[in-house]
């Protein structure tokens, strides 16, 4: 198969191809056909007869070497290059040329007349931009009119001398045969796409022209390559879900009808029997005590802490759980806060939470009541701190602005004032606290108060630990703060195991004690059910599943 | 037990009921108790945010507070009543202002928060699991403290390239998944699994301190009445 | 216009915060408190947003008689008798305290009571399709981490409480690190697009 190599860029191309693949330079010049063109009669009358004469295309420079008269000014052929060409503009000053002058290389150039040459008639400035090109042998050039008729007598044209007095030039016929009409649609090549249209110069206006600079130099933004993400059928899947989910978010959703009784309808109550029925058996006759567990690293780490206390220890404790936990917190956190009061402790409520003011009141009256703590004197509510983080870094940054008063608008810090309340004697900064203990429910609040606070805590001279007292649910999450070195958070007390084991600890602490012995139970029977349930299930499931698997493979 | 008090166990008592009875299927008295729950948690809500932080913050120092107190409190209230403006759809733009505050702020606590407090703590924890000195010191066999830090690691590396989901493509060629990280997410995908499952049994031993609070209440609350049927208990 | 200046706000007041946790400088602390400071009370203007939003809809709801607008009428007299009751008398009165312990604990505490079923049939429902090593390993750690969490019957068996301590101090560990890194990193990312503002969740 044929090649052509594009003069621009220098890559191969199919023969037939009339623009570079690569760089969409032009590979075949335009040829113009004299048939589809205007007829001569476009030229202008200035143009002088005498030209007709000249046997072939004769550029400007070469008429001027055979004529007396001087070659086109720079200037008019500056005209002509920046656009001139639209306005009309041609060189006024053109030479006459003899027939004698020619010299005999010129003359041996094929003769052929304008009116049969089907190519673009090309000056030289042009043949030097096409260069190397190919010239398929079948398409001849065009001479011009104008480069084969003598150019006009001086008189005859008129003059232009100043820039602002310019006459409107006139187009070789050739060049106004081939320029796009102004109203006309986008040239459209051979091959039916769209070319691109010189914009500048003295070709605008002109398509399928090589560009003036080509692409290869023109300085261009290193394409992109798309990161394509590796995802797998089953994530596709939950990201749809995930993205129904969203979608549906505001919008009410019709409540499913009813179908009736189905097995998992009857399995949801076999579960809700069995389980509950075993727990109120447990609860009622109290028959499932059982010894509490022993304690494990973190949970003697507070202990430890707590103990080492001095008297009337500055404390911050924090209640960030929601009602619905406050069974596991309260029964977690018992044995630790009593122990706490039992050293002397002053305590400093607050909360990230707006239920949490009201939790930790209600947990003092519930499981503390023994201690006689009394608000404004033992311990202080604080209240609620909104907005998450930035709530925390607020009241790390200045607890006195964070908040200024107690629950019941009592001026709580010490200023000028103000004595401040007992339970803030002193505090000026979170480091001025003996103990931070957080009781929370939520992963990521209690990754917000280790991210916030923590650092802080870092600060030297600062003898002030950070302690947690969590749910269950918390304890993977929050371990790494412990297991790390330094440790991040000094102590924890897990879910109601920890309660129950810093109760051993210290020997009091009558909630988890009672919740110990059905909780246990409750925990093997539901670890049964759902193991139970499941191998059921499962052979059930595949039962129902093997004569299609048999199926399968007899085929 | 006072009046107040009694009529305080009914009512939840007759609550706990109501939410239980979603075991059954979803019908209207639970979702009347639903309801009203969503009542309650709004109004203590609201009333500890005005309480508790509008009135002592803004409205205190407008009021009573210097004239420095004064000036500071002003832009709060502006941003303030401009941020109510959400509330309706019309005048909702107005609220913009206020919003792309609390987005700036609460977007550099939460980078400032990570990188301090998780990224660079963890990542110093995960090198330290081989800190033979504080094994000596704590008195923990040295073979098995290495054994787990090394589980340790490659399990946190395992599990961070798990979350690694991008796939660099060349121009005309197809995209390469790397296979030594692909084997390394599954490894991960194991360890999320033993964390995922453990984050489960601890969900679930919540849920069942719960119910164990519940199941106290009401056995405490029918054990009274039903007394007098059993006099010999 | 408008979007360049909250972007600009955005940006501003996002660098100050952040700079504060690497530079301490008096000038920059200063500014940082008083910022924060006005972020915790629109805080709670956007909590009264929320909770004004939920009593708009549900008083249309109410108003223009759509189905389960008894429900809505329930909600709103419940809201209007708590804000009256603790707002006239304070969040730690013994009236406010009633409604608390009476109402709001009770029922949350038996939402999350109801879990106990709800899980365990999910756990039994992993079982039916067909499993793989995923969802085995999945279940099985949660199967012997109830088992190893309680007393199993009375007895506290020997290995079992270690074998727990293990899986929650190493495996759960090198996990939940993974995991607290991962999330941390993406939360630095979408925090950066914020302070970006390549991100404009402000309706920038």
């Amino acid at each position: 198969m044929g090649e052509i190599f594009c003069p621009m860029c220098g890559k191969s191309n199919p023969a037939e191809s009339e623009v570079c693949q690569f760089c969409q330079a032009r590979l075949v010049p335009l040829v113009f056909s004299p048939a589809e063109s205007e007829p001569p009669e476009a030229i202008p009358e200035e143009m002088p007869s005498s030209i007709d004469a000249a046997p072939t295309g004769e550029s400007d420079w070469l008429l001027g070497l055979r004529s007396d008269e001087p070659i086109p000014s720079e200037e008019s052929l500056a005209d002509v290059e920046a656009g001139g060409l639209e306005d009309g503009n041609l060189p006024s000053d053109e030479t006459h040329i003899s027939a004698d002058d020619v010299p005999d290389w010129l003359a041996r150039l094929p003769g052929e007349s304008p009116q049969e040459a089907e190519a673009e008639p090309l000056s030289d400035w042009l043949k030097e931009e096409t260069g190397e090109t190919e010239q398929p042998p079948s398409k001849p050039v065009e001479v011009s009119d104008w480069l084969s008729h003598p150019l006009p007598d001086e008189g005859q044209v008129e003059s232009s001398e100043s820039e602002s007095e310019l006459a409107p030039g006139e187009f070789p016929s050739w060049l106004e045969a081939i320029r796009p009409v102004k109203d006309e649609p986008q040239t459209v090549s051979v091959r039916g796409t769209p070319e691109r249209i010189e914009s500048a110069g003295p070709l605008a206006g002109l398509s399928g022209v090589l560009p003036a600079e080509p692409d290869h130099v023109r300085p261009r933004k290193s394409p992109t390559y798309p990161l394509e993400l590796r995802v797998s059928a089953n994530q596709r899947i939950h990201v749809d879900l995930l993205q129904g989910l969203i979608e549906s978010e505001g919008r009410a959703q019709p409540l499913p009808q009813r179908r009736g009784i189905s097995s998992q309808h009857v399995l949801r109550w076999t579960i809700a029997c069995v389980l509950w029925g075993a727990l109120i058996w447990s609860v009622i006759t109290g028959k499932q005590e059982a010894p509490l567990p022993a304690y494990t690293e973190e949970t003697a780490e507070v202990n430890r802490l707590i103990s080492q206390l001095p008297g009337e220890a500055r404390v911050l404790l924090a209640f960030d759980y929601e009602p619905g936990l406050s069974a596991e917190m309260d029964a977690a956190a018992t044995a630790v806060v009593d122990h706490l009061m039992l050293r002397g402790a002053y305590l400093t409520l607050v909360s990230t939470s707006p239920t949490g003011p009201i939790l930790a009141e209600r947990f003092i009256m519930k499981t503390q009541s023994s201690h006689h703590y009394t608000s404004g004197v033992n311990y202080v509510n604080l209240g609620y701190i909104p907005g998450g983080a930035m709530g925390l870094l607020s009241f790390v940054e200045n607890p006195q602005r964070t908040l200024p008063y107690t629950l019941d608008t009592v001026a709580a810090w010490e200023s000028e004032a103000h004595a401040g309340l007992p339970a803030l004697q002193g505090v000026q900064h979170l480091n001025d606290f003996e103990l931070l203990m957080v009781i929370v429910d939520d992963p990521d609040l209690a990754r917000a108060w280790v991210e916030q606070v923590q650092p802080q805590l870092n600060e030297p001279d600062t003898l002030t630990s950070l302690v947690m007292v969590t749910s269950a649910q918390v304890e993977p999450v929050m371990r790494p703060y412990f297991e790390a070195n330094p440790r991040q958070v000094h102590g924890f007390v897990f879910g109601l195991r920890g309660g129950a084991a810093y109760a051993q600890l210290t020997g009091r602490g009558e909630l988890p004690r009672t919740y110990w012995g059905p909780y246990g139970f409750g925990l093997v029977v539901a670890a049964l059910l759902i193991l139970i349930g499941g191998l059921v299930l499962s052979s059930v499931s595949l039962l129902a599943r093997s004569p299609q698997i048999k199926g399968e493979a007899n085929q | 037990m006072s009046i107040a008090d009694l009529v305080g166990a009914i009512l939840g008592f007759i609550f706990t009921l109501l939410v239980f009875s979603y075991i059954i299927g979803d019908n209207p008295l639970f979702r009347l108790a639903i309801h009203i729950f969503i009542g309650v948690a709004a109004g203590f809500a609201t009333i500890m945010a005005v309480n508790n932080v509008l009135v002592p913050r803004l409205l205190i120092p407008l009021l009573d507070g210097s004239r420095a107190e004064r000036i500071l409190a002003l832009v709060p209230m502006v941003l303030g009543w401009l941020l109510l403006t959400k509330i309706s759809p019309r005048l909702s733009p107005l609220g913009n202002l206020p919003v792309a505050f609390l987005v700036g702020v609460g977007a550099a606590a939460a980078v400032g928060g990570a990188v301090t407090g998780t990224l660079f703590p963890q990542a110093y924890a995960s090198i330290n699991l081989f800190d033979l000195q504080s094994a000596g010191a704590i008195d923990t066999s040295l073979g098995l403290k290495l054994v787990n830090g090394v589980i340790i690691l490659i399990g946190t590396i395992a599990t961070l390239a798990y979350f690694h989901f991008g796939v660099s493509s060349r121009a005309q060629q197809p995209s390469q998944v790397q296979v030594w990280l692909e084997g390394l997410g599954q490894v991960g995908q194991a360890f999320i699994a033993i964390t995922l499952g453990f984050i489960f049994a601890g969900i679930y031993s919540a849920a069942m301190v719960a119910l164990i609070e519940r199941l106290y209440f009401l056995v405490n609350f029918v054990k009274p009445l039903l007394l007098p049927l059993f006099p010999s208990s | 216009m408008k979007a360049t200046f909250y972007v600009a706000i955005a940006m501003a007041i996002g660098l100050i915060v952040l700079l504060g946790y690497f530079l301490h400088l008096d000038l920059l602390a200063n500014l940082r408190v008083v910022l924060l400071e006005w972020a915790v009370i629109l805080s709670a203007v956007a909590l009264l947003v929320g909770t004004a939003n939920l009593f708009y809809v549900h008083w249309r709801k109410f108003t223009t008689t759509q189905p389960n607008g008894f429900y809505s009428a329930v909600l709103i007299i419940s809201f209007v008798i708590t804000l009256g009751v603790v707002g006239w008398f304070g969040p730690t009165h013994a009236y406010s305290m009633w409604i608390f312990n009476n109402i709001q604990v009770p029922i949350e505490g038996s939402l999350m009571a109801l879990l106990t079923v709800l899980l365990a049939f999910a756990g039994v429902g992993l079982f039916r399709r067909k499993p793989n090593l995923m969802s085995i390993i999945f279940i099985g750690t949660a199967v012997l981490i109830l088992f190893a969490t309680g007393p199993l019957f009375g007895i506290n068996l020997p290995g079992i409480s270690e074998l727990r301590a293990w899986i929650a101090q190493v495996p759960a560990v090198a996990g939940a690190r993974g995991i607290l890194l991962g999330v941390a990193l993406g939360t630095i990312a979408t925090g950066l697009r914020v302070l970006m503002g390549a991100d404009r969740p402000y309706g920038g």
